[in-house]
């Protein structure tokens, strides 16, 4: 069942985040001629509008999505499906990360494809190819996962908190967004924290100290995340198990 | 005595202050057609979203086949709401299949013959069908699962009489036997004839409950005219 949410939630965006992701390859393959050609400023101008609103329009669409499809109109047919709680909202979170990761690869292409200037595209993969880089940028993959990932659950828990006032959909919705920023607040300032610990441990001068405490270091974020995570999907199938109100 | 499809007891519902639903209390026997009366804001969407486990924070009990509304229950119910609730950037044929994925006991064949006889297009976005269009497509979905208990709230409002028609006979031919219907309206006349028992419901309270055919002759009136009678239409 879960698949098929996901394929169902997928199906809905999947033109959109194509086309931006497109369209980010686009700015990265034009880029380059910018500097010599008449209409670089014009340009520019192009690229910062565009690098401005397509994290925007992504983060409106997941949120109009979650918003509408659980808690709009279609929660009548939604929540009508012989499926849980959590797989709906695990369908959400997975197919958020999918689009996440998508517009992160076409950011990664954009950096590759301005770079063809100054290095060769084909040494570029030749050096990014090779399992010492590739294992080192997939840990990176994950660790940003496993950091946004919280973040996603903030969102999808304020705006599952903003439906529970019936009667006062505004107050609702004030404390939908005051719970997401807190929430993400609280999560962002203790990773600070041990990302800070992290940064310090860089001046050590034994390579030993250095891998041991950067490591450690990784592991408690990840250990918050996680915690943030099952304290946010809890709250979150808590609210649609026992507090749904569809209006 | 038979086994009781849906046992509703002691169930209440507040918004904030104003309670919807106090204290309802009925059972709904396998092969019955009920009727849920009354006028707008009595009650009866409420207790069809309790029903359908779209509102969890109530009071009381309420079973479906022993079940608590859930996961579980919603395997045995077939819910018509009273809004279009399918993704309008599906087209016809997709949300068939989109109902033939998710439910075991839909019947894509019999889906399909009615669209076809209902005259609803396949191949359309639900978002640029016609409302009564719609609506027909949401009917033919609900009325095409094999399921233990359908719900349908408020099937023929907003639609003309030739419609209407075309609507019930849809329901009444397409409902499983055994199977039971609880159909909530306030538009009495073109339906009643249908109905096994029914219910009135007024600011939450269930004021009047009983078997169709007994409230006619123990009044003297037909289901309408009591209705009228009761709510002083």
């Amino acid at each position: 069942m879960l698949v098929k949410l996901i394929r169902l939630d997928l199906r809905f965006a999947y033109k959109k985040f194509l086309t931006m992701a497109a369209l980010i390859l686009l700015l990265g393959i034009v880029a380059p001629y910018a500097r010599i050609n008449v209409l670089s400023a014009g340009l520019a101008i192009v690229f910062s509008v565009a690098f401005a609103v397509i994290p925007v329009l992504c983060v409106w669409l997941v949120v109009q999505h979650f918003e509408r499809n659980l808690f709009g109109h279609e929660g009548y047919l939604m929540f009508s499906l012989p499926v849980s709680a959590s797989q709906l909202l695990l369908s959400k979170v997975i197919t958020t990360l999918i689009w996440f990761n998508l517009m992160l690869a076409a950011a990664a292409g954009f950096i590759a494809l301005l770079l063809r200037g100054n290095i060769p595209l084909m040494q570029l993969l030749k050096e990014v190819f090779t399992w010492e880089v590739m294992s080192t940028l997939l840990k990176s993959v994950l660790l940003i996962n496993a950091n946004i990932l919280p973040i996603i659950l903030a969102i999808f828990m304020g705006i599952a908190l903003s439906t529970v006032a019936v009667r006062n959909r505004k107050l609702g919705i004030f404390w939908g967004i005051a719970a997401s920023i807190a929430g993400i607040a609280l999560f962002v300032w203790l990773c600070i924290q041990t990302g800070g610990w992290q940064y310090l441990s860089m001046m050590a001068e034994d390579q030993a100290v250095i891998t041991i405490t950067m490591a450690a270091a990784q592991g408690i974020n990840l250990a918050i995340a996680a915690a943030f995570c099952a304290l946010f999907f809890g709250l979150t199938t808590y609210i649609m198990n026992r507090r749904l109100n569809l209006a | 005595m038979s086994e009781v499809l849906l046992e509703i007891k002691s169930v209440s519902k507040r918004y904030g202050h104003k309670g919807a639903l106090r204290n309802v209390s009925f059972t709904v026997e396998p092969g019955k057609i009920v009727g849920l009366l009354g006028p707008n804001g009595s009650g009866k969407t409420t207790l069809i979203k309790i029903i359908n486990a779209l509102l969890a924070d109530y009071e009381g009990e309420v079973l479906i086949c022993r079940q608590r509304p859930g996961k579980e229950s919603k395997r045995l119910v077939s819910y018509l709401p009273d809004k279009m609730a399918l993704p309008t950037w599906l087209t016809v044929n997709e949300a068939l299949n989109l109902y033939d994925s998710f439910f075991s006991d839909f019947e894509l064949a019999r889906a399909q013959a009615l669209l076809e006889a209902l005259k609803v297009p396949h191949n359309m976005r639900i978002g640029e069908l016609s409302k009564g269009m719609q609506e027909k497509l949401m009917l033919v979905l609900t009325m095409s699962r094999r399921a233990k208990l359908y719900v349908l709230d408020e099937p023929i409002a907003g639609v003309d009489p030739a419609a209407r028609d075309q609507i019930l006979s849809t329901i009444l031919d397409n409902f499983t036997a055994g199977s039971s219907i609880l159909l909530s309206t306030h538009i009495i006349s073109d339906v009643e004839a249908v109905f096994d028992d029914v219910i009135f419901l007024q600011d939450g309270n269930i004021i009047l409950h009983g078997e169709a055919e007994a409230l006619r002759s123990e009044h003297g009136k037909s289901i309408d005219q009591l209705f009228r009678e009761v709510y002083k239409c």
